[in-house]
């Protein structure tokens, strides 16, 4: 227990600044927007995503994980099934921290919309998912504070662990075996595309249930998380194949 | 304290790194890991460590196998030449969290070390100099008190002066708090006092185990005519041997009786081999034996 609230100290020191500079940047493009729209609200429409630059965020950081942790714990003693549910934990409470701040932001510019503030538009993956197809077209559908955070809270851990997995596939197959198997993937989904599959599933995905396309996306993220898991077991500092 | 080192080997791809190695070695105690360049130190230390794991073989931690194994890893603490640290991290926040890290951790003891190198706790690692890094490692590694310290190569770009202040910290850690120190070094003669026993690796192979004493006590160069020096080395175990115009060196291994006749040689003159010589000396043996 102590070298797991050890370990989460250590990644917290350690991604706490550029998060806090992310953040910062991130608040103040928003609020430049905010602003420029009050000053001009018959001339500039502005529609801004905030949860968008964070996913960017986590492909940084969930791509640079191994790289930036492992050799790094390991040498403080952590062992590997303990590195990879630490990281699992802290894969979860970084994200949430992430959800509570994007939710924040849209409390605020909801109080602005609400004092008849119309000039700024708020763009969130909740209004495609929890919305009908009329609506979704028309964008004319609110999402409400937990339909926002549950979904960027899948969507965040969902990239997070896919972006950790690529760390771990880099860092055991070297750039080469990396960059084949990344091919790879592309071209299956260049197939999926050609052959209408993934449309089919989209289909499939619209007709069915929003509670049970979150449970189909939690039971992924466990396959995610799981995969992770057994892909440390007995991981090297080094690359695998060197 | 006792590592036990059981037919390991480690492959990386076709090279071979580690060949087979069989060993023990048992604490308190300050043990010299030495060789050339890609004769193994580093990749049998990351073994040690846990860092990466053996290609055939194990290590034995207190009978425990280390690969992957809390209890064993909790024992070592491991510093390397460089990347120990995160450098987003000041020097606090780095000791705050080694506090948890390890269970010994001596909060007071890194404070006055810090002091002793001068060091300031609010800056942050990125901001250290090569040096300075090397000074933070070497605190790192005297006060988390764990039963094993390796430091492998642990003074990159740190001047003399700091370099003997870390030997005489370290003879003070040792004397006042015995533990198991391996330390792998290129600086030979410079540290060779301190150990207690040193190991040779060539090409991963281990090509010497003997206590420091021992090697100062039986392996000497003997210099004189080349008959004296041919007539007392035949039948004994000459390790090395050169001439150059009439005079010849060679550099044997002696009991203690043959060692007391040395001494008492009219025409022979005799010094007890250094260990950066003698890493040498058996280094070109060994290849010239292949």
């Amino acid at each position: 227990m102590k070298k797991m609230s050890a370990m989460l100290l250590y990644l917290f020191y350690q991604l706490r600044y550029e998060t806090v500079l992310f953040w910062s940047i991130n608040a103040l493009f928003m609020f430049s927007f905010t602003i420029i729209s009050l000053i001009y609200p018959d001339k500039i429409n502005f529609t801004i995503m905030p949860s968008g630059p964070i996913y960017v965020l986590v492909i940084v950081v969930g791509t640079k994980w191994i790289t930036r942790s492992l050799s790094y714990l390991l040498r403080l003693g952590v062992s590997r099934k303990l590195y990879a549910l630490g990281s699992l934990l802290f894969t979860l409470l970084y994200t949430f921290v992430h959800c509570l701040i994007i939710l924040l932001f849209y409390g605020i510019f909801k109080f602005l919309s609400i004092t008849d503030f119309d000039s700024l538009d708020f763009l969130h993956p909740s209004q495609f998912i929890f919305s009908d197809l009329s609506t979704m077209l028309t964008f004319t559908f609110t999402p409400s504070p937990w339909q926002i955070f549950i979904t960027d809270f899948i969507i965040i851990n969902c990239i997070m662990l896919i972006s950790m997995l690529i760390s771990i596939l880099f860092h055991r197959l070297g750039k080469l075996g990396g960059y084949s198997i990344l091919a790879g993937i592309l071209f299956l989904f260049t197939l999926s595309l050609t052959f209408g599959w993934l449309s089919k599933l989209f289909e499939i995905i619209m007709n069915t249930n929003i509670v049970l396309n979150l449970i189909y996306l939690l039971v992924f993220i466990i396959a995610l998380a799981t995969t992770y898991y057994f892909s440390t077991k007995k991981i090297s500092i080094y690359c695998t194949l060197k | 304290m006792k590592i036990v080192v059981e037919q390991v080997s480690k492959k990386y791809k076709d090279k071979v790194a580690i060949d087979n190695l069989s060993f023990e070695i048992e604490g308190p105690a300050i043990v010299g890991f030495l060789g050339h360049n890609g004769a193994g130190k580093t990749t049998l230390l990351n073994i040690f460590a846990s860092l990466i794991s053996a290609t055939s073989g194990k290590v034995l931690i207190n009978g425990e196998e280390v690969f992957d194994n809390t209890n064993a890893m909790k024992q070592i603490c491991f510093i390397a030449e460089t990347d120990n640290f995160f450098n987003q991290l000041t020097i606090s926040q780095l000791f705050k969290s080694n506090q948890l890290f390890y269970e010994n951790w001596d909060q007071e003891y890194a404070s006055q070390l810090l002091n002793r190198f001068k060091l300031n706790e609010k800056l942050k690692i990125k901001n250290l100099s090569k040096g300075m890094t090397s000074a933070l490692g070497i605190i790192m590694g005297l006060a988390c008190r764990t039963p094993i310290v390796i430091f492998d190569e642990p003074y990159i770009g740190l001047d003399a002066a700091s370099r003997s202040l870390f030997y005489d910290l370290l003879l003070e850690e040792y004397t006042e708090n015995p533990r198991l120190f391996i330390m792998s070094t290129h600086l030979i003669d410079e540290v060779a006092d301190l150990f207690n026993e040193v190991i040779i690796l060539q090409e991963g192979k281990l090509l010497l185990k003997d206590s420091y004493m021992n090697i100062q006590q039986k392996l000497f160069k003997v210099k004189g005519k080349k008959q004296d020096v041919e007539s007392f080395i035949n039948g004994k175990k000459v390790i090395h041997h050169s001439s150059f115009l009439n005079e010849v060196h060679a550099l044997v291994k002696l009991n203690n009786q043959e060692a007391a006749q040395l001494k008492t040689h009219s025409v022979l003159s005799f010094e007890p081999i250094k260990l950066q010589e003698l890493m040498i000396l058996l280094s070109k043996q060994y290849r010239e034996e292949i």
